[in-house]
């Protein structure tokens, strides 16, 4: 049973690859504007799912430069106007339109789409590097740290990483919103661990280690080896960081940008991208989903 | 024709990654500036700061009339800002936007709270009980960001924008 539902999953995403490529982007891109930050939808940002769903619906409009360049339009604007309220993914989507609106005027030429990806991917994970050392709270491990203690959806590595109790993590959280609502701005300790702390130093470097090695395996042809190795750089990260911190956009705009910039000819690549972001939904959100089972059996 | 051709070609394989460079510079420009969130403004800053704009707050100070001093809360359940304005003042604290949130209270009617000298601003229209009105003579309005060290394990907040005042 299980084995016939691989071989049929196999033979999908065989089916999905042989297509034309430029189509299959396309086609990812369109779900992601459509699907991405449903969870808490503003309604500024209807116009564009409406449309990134009605060119889903209808074939012809998928190829259509006319709806590129709408939809590219509608993010633009909506970005500009609520510049502030975005986060990271969001702008990276936008941009990652505005490539398809561009292409659109060549035949969604590959050439341009995986130009345009592989310079996006770098450039993103340089200014992440370039922001890390310039917070001045990344490097001695402060920032790994509080995220940890007082963010929710870091309980799980702060549990089992950390040896944190579930009772010491509510604390900090109810102390943290303590401060925010009487305005207590003086310093207050928080529950934490000597493990922890170590913890956050050694992941703050393997965090710096991984996102420069990528900036520079996407950005720069040399060292040659590092170059074609770009995709494991890119695919590693995806896989420790999100598995962890489940941003589902954030993984998707990166797979999609990856597979597009990932050369047809190397299949397991492609197909490795492609797994990775149509089951998304099973595999990001497993991790936390154990550990939460787990605890609440204990 | 040639030029032409050249312009095509520098425009779809640089305007979005140029575009993308000069963002990312303008956010880091701000946040060094007027105090933007490192969390927001296109400058890929998440995950390497822990001034995260919900984690922010405004901070009023307020001198009645009479000359005490007091707070008003214009965060937790006070009426006042919409979700939008609060997330905006609070993620790019710029000192027109300040200034506004200073007008808004200076004018606002504030009900006591729950905690002594703190008083909650609210809109005219959601000031259901008709306490005894609060009369203010200026308002100083400052956003504050959290700071955390790994050494001390202790987090507190420093103001991150001017502190900005509002006379009557």
């Amino acid at each position: 049973m299980i084995r016939a539902l691989g071989s049929r999953w196999l033979q999908a995403v065989a089916h999905w690859l042989n297509q034309p490529r430029h189509l299959l982007i396309l086609w990812l891109t369109a779900v992601l504007v459509t699907l991405q930050g449903l969870d808490e939808l503003y309604l500024d940002q209807l116009p564009e799912k409406l449309l990134a769903a009605l060119m889903l619906s209808v074939p012809q409009m998928l190829t259509s430069p006319i709806a590129w360049c709408g939809l590219a339009g509608l993010m633009v604007g909506s970005d500009i106007f609520f510049w502030w309220r975005l986060v990271n993914h969001e702008y990276l989507i936008t941009y990652w339109v505005l490539v398809c609106a561009i292409a659109a005027f060549n035949q969604f030429s590959l050439k341009i789409l995986a130009w345009n990806a592989r310079l996006l991917i770098g450039l993103c994970f340089l200014f992440a590097t370039v922001w890390k050392f310039i917070g001045g709270e990344y490097l001695d491990g402060s920032f790994l740290q509080l995220t940890f203690l007082a963010d929710p959806r870091l309980a799980m590595g702060a549990t089992w990483l950390g040896g944190i109790a579930e009772t010491a993590l509510q604390d900090n959280y109810s102390r943290l919103l303590e401060m925010q609502t009487t305005a207590a701005l003086g310093p207050t300790p928080l529950n934490s661990s000597p493990l922890l702390s170590a913890m956050s130093v050694v992941l703050s470097y393997w965090t710096i280690l991984i996102e420069g090695i990528t900036a520079i395996a996407f950005l720069s042809p040399w060292p040659s080896g590092l170059f074609r190795h770009r995709d494991v750089c890119l695919l590693l990260f995806v896989i420790t960081t999100y598995s962890v911190i489940p941003v589902f956009s954030f993984a998707a705009i990166l797979l999609l940008m990856g597979l597009a910039q990932c050369p047809t000819r190397e299949t397991f690549k492609s197909a490795l991208y492609l797994n990775l972001f149509v089951l998304m939904p099973l595999w990001l959100p497993l991790p936390q989903a154990v550990f939460y089972l787990l605890r609440q059996l204990t | 024709m040639f030029q032409s051709a050249s312009l095509i070609w520098l425009l779809q394989r640089w305007a979005v990654p140029g575009l993308m460079m000069a963002i990312a510079v303008r956010q880091i420009v701000l946040a060094q500036t007027v105090g933007l969130s490192a969390w927001h403004g296109g400058g890929f800053g998440m995950f390497a700061s822990v001034d995260r704009d919900e984690r922010r707050l405004i901070k009023v100070e307020a001198m009645t009339c009479d000359g005490r001093q007091i707070q008003v809360d214009v965060q937790s359940s006070s009426s006042l800002l919409s979700q939008a304005e609060r997330t905006r003042v609070m993620t790019v604290p710029r000192e027109d936007l300040l200034h506004s949130v200073g007008q808004k209270v200076l004018t606002a009617p504030l009900t006591p709270s729950d905690r002594p000298s703190v008083y909650l601003a609210e809109t005219s229209e959601s000031a259901a009980i008709a306490s005894a009105p609060v009369c203010l003579q200026t308002v100083t309005v400052q956003v504050w960001r959290p700071h955390y060290r790994r050494r001390l394990n202790q987090i507190w907040y420093a103001p991150v924008s001017s502190a900005i005042e509002v006379q009557l």
